[in-house]
């Protein structure tokens, strides 16, 4: 009896951390998306944006795609004063944070990018997040001399 | 005798420990540090590219005026654009017109940046900047004239990123050496500098 009560209380306790916690949803929204805009020769194009999660859960980015050109994550660092440039393999959202990708930093870089981007213009992009899914939004492209910038 | 040539052989250990400290401490030449050396004797010089037209560029035709050189790659989507356009911009701060300094952009990447290619930024910014490429031997000669570090690195599909030295270097209408701007300096540090050297 004893034992089967010790068996039974051990069981409950083993449900219990097995039990999945309550996981708020991230909450993720898109904001600001812009892109310097191209003339003939260039073929690559950067993207930048905030994404603001609202939720309490985290998200991830996985990757974005375009049908102007094949999207791939990067970000740029300085490293003393050389700057280098790798492919992100993923960009953690957390939950109540925001994440800005702009120069000199993540980005979205698009590659083979044909025609050149005219200031004023928009083109799409999707974004894949790993629990909110896909997000689609409109790039507003910007003049590059207007565009003031600084990284 | 014996406790003698344990002594020496300790000795000779203990000189290759310091020697190879001191190699590990000698920045090297391509690295972070390089630009610190760049007022040195061996810094920059005359060369000979060629321009967006496709005809030689020497840098005889840089005289007279204060001038800027950057180095980059078209296919950069960040920090090249980034950086050229904050210099345009800089250069309407300074409030001289856009000839009061010249903006030179020299490609670290002549495989795929020809004459057109170096030639795009001066219409992408519509101000003018001084595009330049040549042969890869004429393109690693001003690169080592001038301290530039650049590295190839594999992206997906068989592409390739630069990795390149991102700092500015500024010069005189004598051409000669008038300090450096790094890529993440405040505008205002930045507008003094190229304040100075209008002047100058």
């Amino acid at each position: 009896m004893f034992l089967g009560r010790t068996a039974a209380a051990l069981a409950a306790l083993l449900l219990l951390s097995c039990a999945p916690k309550k996981i708020d949803p991230p909450q993720v929204s898109i904001s600001g998306a812009w892109s310097r805009a191209t003339v003939a020769g260039q073929s690559t194009a950067a993207v930048y944006l905030t994404i603001a999660n609202n939720g309490g859960g985290d998200d991830t980015l996985l990757n974005a795609s375009t049908p102007i050109g094949q999207a791939t994550l990067h970000s740029s660092a300085m490293d003393g004063a050389v700057m280098r440039m790798r492919p992100l393999e993923r960009l953690d959202v957390h939950g109540h944070s925001t994440v800005q990708l702009k120069p000199g930093g993540t980005h979205i870089m698009v590659t083979g990018v044909k025609q050149p981007l005219i200031a004023g213009s928009r083109f799409p992009l999707a974004l894949h997040f790993d629990r909110s899914g896909d997000r689609r939004i409109d790039v507003e492209v910007r003049s590059a001399s207007t565009a003031g910038e600084s990284m | 005798m014996k406790q003698l040539r344990y002594v020496l052989w300790i000795g000779v250990a203990l000189a290759a420990i310091l020697l190879a400290y001191i190699s590990l401490r000698t920045p090297s030449q391509n690295g972070p540090g390089a630009n610190k050396s760049v007022a040195g004797s061996h810094f920059g010089g005359p060369f000979t590219l060629v321009g967006a037209d496709g005809q030689p560029f020497s840098s005889t035709q840089l005289a007279g005026k204060p001038y800027v050189l950057y180095f980059g790659y078209t296919r950069c989507p960040d920090t090249c654009p980034t950086t050229l356009n904050r210099l345009v911009h800089l250069r309407r701060e300074v409030g001289l017109g856009d000839d009061s300094f010249r903006i030179v952009f020299i490609t670290v990447d002549p495989a795929r940046d020809g004459p057109k290619e170096v030639g795009s930024y001066e219409k992408a910014f519509g101000a003018p900047i001084i595009g330049l490429t040549g042969s890869p031997a004429q393109i690693d000669q001003v690169k080592k004239e001038y301290g530039i570090f650049s590295q190839k690195v594999p992206e997906a599909g068989g592409d390739y990123s630069v990795d390149h030295t991102a700092t500015i270097l500024l010069f005189d209408r004598n051409g000669k050496f008038a300090g450096t701007i790094a890529p993440d300096e405040a505008d205002s540090a930045a507008l003094g500098k190229l304040k100075n050297v209008t002047a100058a």
